[in-house]
């Protein structure tokens, strides 16, 4: 769908969906035409249902100024709890609330299972930083979100698949999937800094180059395979990894 | 015939054998006990850190080939342990290894501060190649600090530019306006800004330019405001069009609405342009974006005059 100001395509409806990176005005105007659009609004729906990692049967997506409120509540609640003082701003900026934006629920459910998944992971996190064999700076010790960390292994998961089907011969497809696949691991590097997973970050910010590489129909055709080879394996190690610190976190809680 | 089936299956061999041994390692697919060690290494992310890495160093100290050995120094920066962070700088100091490359990488990954730190020494003793690794390390750490030191210290403007460039990829907005502040003023903060997206940091350059009586950097850095799109950055153009009567600084204007896509600001000047000349130009940018503003245009000239 185009409007005067604007082509929106999957990685705008991406954007949106993260509220990352858009203008007051992008956003107003995406919001506009997914009410004045049936067939776009079906498009984003398809697309949260696709970036929502909980796997919950509820992909209704609340407002922004409702996530602001909820995720003020479960600061409260999780600190009555933790009988911990309470941080007095609960405002955050659009480009910050990823851990908010992560959980689709309705509100009350969303406090309850979430303080309860937030407590386990407190709780988790102490007893792990004393143990030997967890590395300390594994993103799910530093990321208080196992749903950001699902669907990191997620994304991992579909780009391994679609690396393993990513060909030399047909420059078009390979520009369009690799395009694909760079934008959305430029989102979940943001993601990553915003939820305190440097360890991460880092990992994805190493796949940019080998993506770039891939992407460049220039490359010649052993570095291709290479390259293909190499960012295969770091996918998948990585989701060994992501895996195992999971499991871990799951044993503890 | 016997001997001529002969003489074909001896080519073939030769010609096989030769073939062989004219493919690099790297083209020889991997044998299935090459792919089980890669699979062996994956699965070592998911063991205790102190049993995984004399498996992961055993690989490195082994008969293998390149390609897996670099997947080895992979696994070992996943490692916490300050024995692993001593491997990966053992091979990215040793300037006869053929992982060093892949070492530096892998530096960047693991993020840990001193071997970042003694990165710079491998820098400053490297050359180009080597450069340009420590400062994708750098990138990959997201150690906007370093890549800034380098930048700022800089003795050629070809080490400036590779590393303005970084900082640009990084998006570090804040340290390439910190270079402008302490008077770099180069082409390649031009299209660093740029790919960093930093509209105000590229007026703040191209109105630097203006002051500093330096129009080529001035045109350079208006065009390409282009380059970071948007509505900010094509209202910023249409003002700087509107705002001056040189004619350079118009061109480099218009440039930049075509590099964005910014048709309907070419039309609307397009439209109030009353100078023929000036309408010539803005049709002719109009044309090269190759949007529908342009026949608009050509529409409305078309239309002129008739009854």
């Amino acid at each position: 769908m185009v409007n005067d100001e604007l082509l929106i395509n999957d990685e705008l409806l991406t954007l949106y969906f993260y509220r990352d990176e858009l203008s007051d005005k992008q956003l107003a105007a995406i919001e506009l035409a997914l009410e004045q659009d049936p067939s776009l609004a079906e498009q984003y729906a398809e697309l949260c249902n696709k970036l929502d990692a909980l796997g919950t049967n509820n992909n209704t997506q609340a407002p922004p100024q409702a996530m602001q409120r909820w995720h003020a509540a479960l600061n409260q609640a999780a600190a009555q709890e933790a009988k911990t003082p309470v941080q007095a701003n609960s405002a955050r900026p659009s480009g910050s609330s990823w851990f908010a934006q992560l959980f689709q629920f309705n509100v009350p459910t969303a406090a309850a299972a979430v303080l309860l998944l937030g407590l386990g992971i407190v709780i988790g996190i102490n007893l792990s930083n004393t143990h030997q064999g967890i590395d300390p700076e594994s993103p799910l010790a530093s990321s208080n979100d196992q749903s950001f960390a699902r669907g990191v292994n997620a994304y991992l998961q579909e780009a391994e698949m679609q690396l393993a089907s990513l060909q030399t011969g047909d420059a078009d497809q390979r520009r369009v999937l690799m395009n694909e696949i760079i934008s959305r691991n430029r989102l979940y590097i943001r993601a990553a800094e915003n939820s305190n997973a440097p360890e991460l970050a880092r990992v994805l910010r190493a796949f940019g180059p080998v993506l770039d590489s891939l992407a460049d129909s220039q490359t010649t055709d052993q570095k291709f395979e290479l390259a293909k080879a190499q960012l295969a394996f770091e996918l998948g190690a990585m989701q060994t990894k992501l895996t195992h610190d999971a499991s871990k976190q799951t044993t503890r809680l | 015939m016997q001997i001529l089936f002969k003489l074909l299956l001896v080519t073939s061999l030769l010609f096989g054998g030769t073939a062989a041994l004219a493919q690099s390692p790297d083209e020889v697919p991997l044998t299935e006990r090459e792919e089980l060690i890669m699979t062996a290494l994956q699965a070592l992310l998911g063991a205790m850190p102190e049993r995984a890495l004399p498996l992961a160093q055993k690989v490195l100290n082994g008969d293998h080939r390149v390609q897996i050995k670099s997947r080895a120094l992979f696994v070992v920066s996943q490692i916490n342990l300050p024995e692993a962070q001593a491997i990966l700088l053992d091979y990215a100091g040793d300037p006869n290894s053929e992982l060093r490359a892949e070492a530096i990488r892998n530096i960047g990954i693991s993020g840990n501060r001193d071997n970042l730190q003694a990165l710079r020494g491998i820098y400053e003793n490297g050359d180009q190649r080597v450069r340009e690794e420590v400062l994708q390390a750098y990138m990959i750490s997201g150690d906007t600090q370093s890549v800034f030191d380098i930048a700022s210290s800089a003795e050629s403007d070809e080490e400036f530019e590779v590393a303005a460039r970084m900082l640009g990829v990084m998006g570090a907005s804040e340290e390439l306006r910190q270079l402008v502040r302490d008077g770099a003023s180069t082409e390649s903060l031009v299209h660093a800004y740029a790919i960093s997206g930093d509209l105000e940091g590229l007026m703040e350059l191209a109105d630097s330019a203006a002051a500093a009586g330096n129009p080529e950097l001035q045109v350079s850095a208006i065009s390409s405001i282009g380059i970071i799109g948007g509505d900010q950055a094509n209202q910023a153009l249409v003002n700087y069009y509107r705002n001056t009567s040189n004619e350079s600084i118009k061109h480099a204007a218009m440039q930049g609405m075509m590099i964005s896509g910014h048709e309907a600001g070419l039309l609307e000047l397009y439209q109030n342009a009353e100078d023929v000349n000036e309408k010539r130009d803005l049709l002719r940018m109009l044309t090269m974006t190759g949007g529908d503003a342009a026949l608009e245009a050509i529409d409305s000239i078309l239309d002129e005059g008739q009854p």
